[in-house]
């Protein structure tokens, strides 16, 4: 029976209404009991934040786990993740996360895979503006234009000689992206704010699975 | 041995970039190992944050005996209840709570700063031309996002508008991308260059 | 006109040899440039050095690991410049996970922080769970969330730094280079709107468009934009860093991106006219 109560979907909206209308209408109220209360409220979820981290890792040990288990396809990197992943917690459960195998493994695998994935973006961003940027059409005509006009300014050595290009991509930058952006800031808030209302409601089902 | 480690951990590092860069030509099982590599120890630090985050918020406040911080702790627990069969549904309470305080900070802070405060910032200005673009701007991008109704007639020059405008702010973005991604590039060969002597 | 089309047709794989080389050739043989601090570097600097004795700085690098590439210099160059003001003291907190590190790092570099000493002009507070929610949370109560500090795992209570610093209020400036706009607008959200406390930015570059609308609504104090903003930066300090160094490989890239550009366009337009002719 209490597990039926737990079960339903209702008590899971409820929680979420009442904790986010608290949250929202704190800022306006400044009872120090009230503010004392949404203080430790604040202090739990950075707490569960730490939870999510541990349960999200988890779970992706979880997977590759079964894929080693099962022998799927691949399943020899699945078996190098296990391992990196456990040497890394059970090494830094005994030496702390500053100790250093932990920093050695920070320092050598993660800093240097994490920071190289983003920049081999550099390579296809180029291709990119090769192959796609076409005066074809006015909206692409003004992307490119615009697009080359800050990649000029950019450019150290054509700014020496056309000095002019530095005001004109601050004009564009300062000015008509301001008022593009600023719509679609103001846009995705008004989204957001609706959105926050159908939560408050219960009526947005689609958090809860 | 620390130096041998130190020396050892270098060359991993640039085998893993030299891995990571070697998918533009081909993806190899040197890509692989860089692919994985980065996975799991990403996976390795986050739940090793996550201990400490619970340590030294959760553990520390229980043990300066806040005993009300195991309602929490208990919540958080509840959310491996997703790996068993039968009690799954309890881990919804903890994303839930999380949820519930996120969207009420969220919600706070996205009314006053990116509504009011944006809107103020369009409106309360000295009248010059570039703020009536600005505002012909905000205006025009609104009504292209504007769903309700079919862009026809006059909304659907404003919307056209619109989207000029926003093919500006994505221009200017592109454009600032590829500086972007080139620096991200350049880090990355100092880094190599400097491990092999050729820069100070 | 065959070679038209094929002018628009280039391999991949040559572009990214070419690229390639012209990313590794202008760091070896260093080209110099010459730099005049933008009024949004200046901007920057004329902020820090506004700073007086007893000012508290909070200082959040949420650049991780995949941004610092770009931004690291940046981070330095501003870790150095509070360095040198005397009396200002430095708080460093992270919201993003793989950033707790990168402080040792920055440190590490800014050559005046050997002056400088740990627990009363600097501390190390660590990473915060929750992105926004931690930072709401942290601006509420700097105790709720951190009890230990990062470096040394003690007490934060047994350092003279945090003797008067409760909360967000306790603050003069927040300096928060990122990897993400997301993270300046949750800061922007959770620490500027409720209790005013000026930012200054490093935005990943390909965001300084966004930053430059909060920036025009007076909710970015000031933020450094692009290589060129770092490496203006470092001269003013008086550095030559990273940033500087890279310049000369802006040079030769975005011209190769401008020809790339020029030259799609031309296939594109010949062979159109090619097509109408048929």
């Amino acid at each position: 029976m209490t597990s039926e109560i737990f079960k339903r979907k209702e008590l899971v909206f409820a929680l979420i209404a009442f904790l986010g209308l608290w949250l929202f209408l704190d800022y306006s109220v400044v009872e120090p009991g009230v503010q004392s209360v949404t203080a430790d409220i604040l202090k739990w979820a950075t707490l569960l934040g730490g939870f999510m981290l541990i349960y999200g890792g988890l779970e992706a040990l979880r997977y590759h786990s079964k894929v080693v288990y099962k022998k799927q396809r691949n399943w020899y990197w699945s078996a190098y993740f296990v391992a990196i992943v456990l040497v890394y917690v059970f090494s830094g459960l005994i030496q702390g996360s500053k100790g250093m195998i932990p920093q050695w493994l920070f320092n050598n695998m993660l800093d240097p895979a994490s920071a190289t994935m983003y920049s081999i973006l550099a390579f296809y961003i180029i291709s990119a503006l090769y192959r796609t940027l076409r005066l074809r059409s006015i909206e692409l005509a003004i992307l490119s234009l615009v697009t080359i006009i800050v990649v000029a300014a950019n450019d150290p050595i054509i700014t020496i000689y056309v000095p002019q290009l530095t005001a004109v991509r601050d004009w564009f930058i300062s000015v008509p992206n301001v008022g593009a952006n600023r719509g679609f800031v103001i846009g995705a808030a008004i989204g957001a704010i609706f959105l926050g209302v159908r939560v408050f409601l219960g009526r947005e089902r689609s958090l809860v699975r | 041995m620390t130096d041998v480690l130190t020396l050892f951990g270098t060359y991993i590092a640039i085998i893993i970039t030299l891995a990571v860069y070697s998918y533009i030509i081909k993806e190899t099982d040197l890509f692989r190992f860089a692919e994985y590599s980065f996975l799991a120890t990403s996976i390795g630090w986050a739940i090793l944050l996550g201990l400490d985050t619970i340590n030294n918020v959760g553990v520390s406040a229980i043990s300066k005996g806040r005993y009300d911080y195991i309602i929490p702790i208990i919540l958080g627990l509840l959310l491996f209840t997703r790996f068993s069969g039968k009690l799954w549904y309890l881990a919804r309470y903890p994303v839930a709570f999380i949820l519930g305080v996120g969207l009420g900070v969220f919600m706070r802070g996205q009314i006053h700063a990116m509504f009011l405060q944006q809107i103020a910032a369009t409106v309360i200005t000295p009248v010059t031309v570039d703020s009536l673009i600005i505002l012909v701007g905000v205006l025009s991008v609104l009504v292209f996002f504007y769903f309700t109704r079919e862009h026809k007639g006059a909304l659907g020059y404003v919307s056209t508008l619109g989207r000029y405008f926003l093919m500006v702010g994505f221009g200017a973005t592109f454009g600032n991308t590829v500086l972007y991604r080139i620096n991200l590039a350049v880090g990355r060969i100092i880094f190599i260059l400097r491990a092999l002597g050729l820069l100070p | 006109m065959g070679w038209a089309k094929k002018m628009g047709e280039i391999s991949s794989k040559w572009i990214y040899i070419l690229l390639a080389i012209l990313l590794v050739i202008p760091l070896l043989v260093p080209i110099p440039l010459p730099l005049t601090p933008s009024h949004y570097t200046m901007e920057v600097y004329e902020t820090i050095e506004s700073l007086k004795p007893g000012d508290n700085v909070l200082f959040v690098i949420d650049t991780g690991t995949s941004g610092w590439p770009a931004l690291g210099p940046g981070v330095i160059a501003l870790v150095e410049h509070l360095f040198r003001k005397d009396g200002v003291k430095v708080f460093f907190v992270e919201f993003e996970s793989t950033s707790p590190p990168l402080v040792d790092r920055a440190v590490a570099a800014a050559p005046s922080a050997s002056k400088k000493k740990y627990g009363e002009d600097w501390i190390h507070l660590g990473f915060v769970a929750g992105e926004e929610t931690g930072k709401a949370s942290f601006a509420a109560d700097i105790r709720k969330v951190i009890s230990v500090d990062y470096k040394y795992g003690k007490p934060i209570d047994e350092y003279p730094i945090m003797k008067n610093v409760k909360n967000m209020n306790d603050f003069k400036l927040i300096v928060e280079p990122t990897n993400a706009i997301t993270w300046m607008e949750q800061a922007i959200r959770q620490w500027y709107t409720p209790y005013h406390v000026p930012i200054i930015s490093i935005p990943p570059f390909l965001d300084v468009p966004w930053a430059e609308n909060y920036y025009r609504a007076g909710q970015l104090k000031a933020y450094l934009a692009g290589t060129s903003g770092l490496a203006e930066y470092e001269k003013l300090l008086g550095m030559y860093g990273d940033a500087t160094r890279g310049l000369a490989v802006m040079t030769t890239t975005h011209t190769y991106a401008i020809i790339l550009f020029v030259i799609g366009n031309i296939s594109y337009f010949l062979s159109r006219r090619k097509k109408e002719v048929k």
